[in-house]
């Protein structure tokens, strides 16, 4: 595995001459083994040509002209945290990018922090690329000197590095406690030979307790004795955030993340988290299942979102809060209200009539709003491509947000075309948001696209 | 069809009209549409969810998560333009785009590929055919995160459309 900010094919990609190291760090804490990846990426300043410069740099030591980043992954391909160094010496932070961040640098201000970084920093977004080569070999190759074939293939994630600029002009350590763990990353695929060396780390390394450019992993509490709670930032400008007790650190930072992210997201998730900013809205995770997807739940009763698994509340899943706010403006906007369509909650029990015109109506909304073509996803190749159609039809190829003024022609064929969509979606196969279809007309959906434009 | 008569490297280009039209390599099905006006959608008879999409081996509230799947759109554009180069002035006069749908499998590889085009559309069989088995070989997607594994195939909901 090597990672590089190139990118070509997997194939061309000279391993000889990565920039990149990766080691497998074994972390006994406690009697209890842990393993991560760390991976050097360094600068071309620093190697200057000698790739075996990045064999200097170890776990506890770096060399000290060392300049780059190292990322520490776990076994599952998962982002754990991430550092950057200048001259041997850790001066910023690297995180995983919030999803539709391009790559870029930025400043922040400490009046409209973005995450729980307060301080004054400066940012930017790059996007690497993971060379994979993954090689099958006999049992007796106890070398692995002959492999047998091999397959190339690529991964990309995109991380931000937060640079803290302290006050007397010269770059301090940024406190390593102000990472979110955050979750994606690789594909799953695990490194299936690692030709590097095991080392065993100290979670608590000489010299300090803040382990200097070393694991910071939440989730085992490694690397984090001195870490506290980070901070919700107060946000006054949309809704009000409550986020539920008994979450770990990870999961409070991860929620609040995507909620940061939903509210950047598009012009129309921006015009929902204004449109309830005098609302309080709690957000809680209750993992019932941990395969890896995930929903949310919305309780109209107590205003309350829960996540059902970890992964759904991470930044990844995003659109899932966009989705459920959208609900809430049809809550808002339908006489009476849309809990006489809400899915019963009793085993087995059917969808009430019209619970299908909400949920098609939230998905057009959605798909419009991220373009993204989803709600023929399971429907054959005529209905994904008439649908594609349609949709491109009604905003200009992804550039115009319908605008349909009633008694107009352009309203009434869109009618006629929106229930004839309804009604193949509804008779999609094995559909979950099937129910009898009643005579409801999309109104969320046009008032809220006579409102908001692409540009804000 | 056409028949070229008088051009020694001529060669013989097969109109896009609905049913069963044979390529060099692959049979392609095209079909007219309902509920849109005018557009046809053609695909190769290989493709193996032409009738839809199995649903997620686990339950899912919501499609797979779109920051999940990793497809390179410029690539794919890319290759379409250059597959039509002698024809981009004429597709532009003639206000065309191709819609494209892609499944793929969770090892990345493509499963299914559709387009939409124009009923009387200046791309022709071969063209599509040509287009087809590049997009097959050329365009790979990734995927983050776990929740692929769920999926028998993968539905990319941010394929392109390609508009001249």
């Amino acid at each position: 595995m090597a990672m590089s900010y190139q990118s070509i094919s997997a194939g061309s990609f000279n391993f000889s001459k990565s920039q990149s190291l990766t080691s497998l760090i074994v972390v006994n804490k406690n009697g209890n083994f842990y393993m991560y990846a760390m991976t050097l990426l360094a600068d071309s300043s620093y190697l200057n040509g000698d790739y075996t410069k990045l064999q200097r740099n170890t776990y506890r030591s770096k060399d000290k002209n060392f300049s780059g980043k190292v990322f520490y992954h776990r076994m599952d391909g998962s982002f754990v945290n991430g550092w950057s160094f200048q001259n041997g010496m850790v001066n910023g932070i690297v995180t995983l990018a919030a999803p539709n961040v391009a790559a870029s640098h930025a400043g922040q201000s400490a009046k409209a922090p973005v995450s729980d970084v307060a301080e004054v920093v400066n940012c930017s977004t790059t996007t690497t690329t993971i060379y994979w080569e993954q090689c099958s070999y006999y049992t007796n190759d106890v070398n692995d000197a002959h492999p047998i074939s091999c397959f190339d293939y690529t991964t990309s994630s995109s991380y931000t590095t937060c640079s803290e600029v302290g006050s007397g002009g010269g770059t301090s350590a940024p406190n390593p406690c102000t990472v979110s763990s955050g979750s994606g990353g690789t594909s799953d695929s695990l490194v299936n030979n690692a030709k590097f060396g095991a080392r065993v780390a100290d979670p608590n390394p000489p010299g300090g307790s803040a382990p200097p450019g070393g694991i910071v992993d939440q989730t085992n509490q490694i690397g984090t004795k001195n870490c506290t709670t980070p901070a919700t930032p107060a946000d006054t400008t949309t809704f009000k955030i409550l986020i539920c007790g008994g979450l770990t650190p990870t999961e409070k930072a991860n929620i609040q993340n995507t909620i940061n992210a939903f509210k950047v997201l598009n012009c129309a998730a921006k015009f929902l988290a204004n449109n309830f900013k005098n609302l309080s809205f709690s957000f809680c995770i209750d993992s019932v299942s941990q395969n890896g997807g995930g929903s949310i739940n919305y309780n109209p009763v107590n205003n309350s979102f829960i996540f059902t698994t970890d992964y759904a509340a991470t930044p990844t899943y995003v659109d899932l809060i966009e989705h459920e706010f959208f609900h809430l403006y049809q809550n808002t906007t339908y006489p009476g209200g849309t809990a006489a369509y809400a899915k019963s909650t009793a085993p087995g029990a059917s969808n009430p009539a019209g619970f299908v015109n909400i949920e098609f109506e939230e998905a057009i909304f959605l798909d419009i709003a991220t373009k993204s073509h989803t709600v023929f996803d399971s429907g054959t190749q005529a209905q994904i491509t008439a649908y594609s159609n349609w949709i491109n039809s009604l905003t200009d190829n992804g550039t115009i947000y319908p605008d349909l003024t009633p008694g107009t022609q352009a309203y009434t064929t869109f009618i006629a075309q929106y229930n004839s969509f309804l009604s193949q979606y509804n008779d999609l196969p094995n559909n979950p948001n099937s129910s009898p279809i009643i005579n409801l007309t999309p109104q969320a959906f046009i008032d809220i696209f006579q409102i908001v434009t692409p540009n804000c | 069809m056409l028949i070229c008569f008088a051009l020694s490297k001529c060669s013989a280009q097969t109109r896009l009209m609905p049913g069963i039209l044979k390529g060099k390599h692959d049979t392609f099905v095209v079909e007219k549409l309902k509920l849109a006006d005018s557009l046809i959608v053609v695909y190769s008879k290989g493709n193996k969810y032409v009738n839809g999409l199995p649903r997620p081996k686990v339950p899912h509230f919501l499609p797979m998560g779109r920051f999940d799947v990793h497809v390179d759109n410029n690539a794919i554009k890319q290759l379409i333009y250059s597959a039509l180069k002698t024809k981009l002035a004429d597709l532009k006069k003639n206000k065309e785009s191709i819609i494209t749908n892609f499944d793929f499998y969770p090892n990345g590889q493509i499963s299914d590929i559709s387009f939409g085009l124009h009923e009387n559309t200046l791309v022709t069989l071969q063209d599509i055919e040509d287009i087809d088995q590049k997009l097959r070989v050329t365009v790979k997607a990734t995927f983050t995160g776990k929740a692929y594994l769920q999926y028998e195939a993968i539905y990319y909901s941010q394929s392109p459309t390609i508009v001249f």
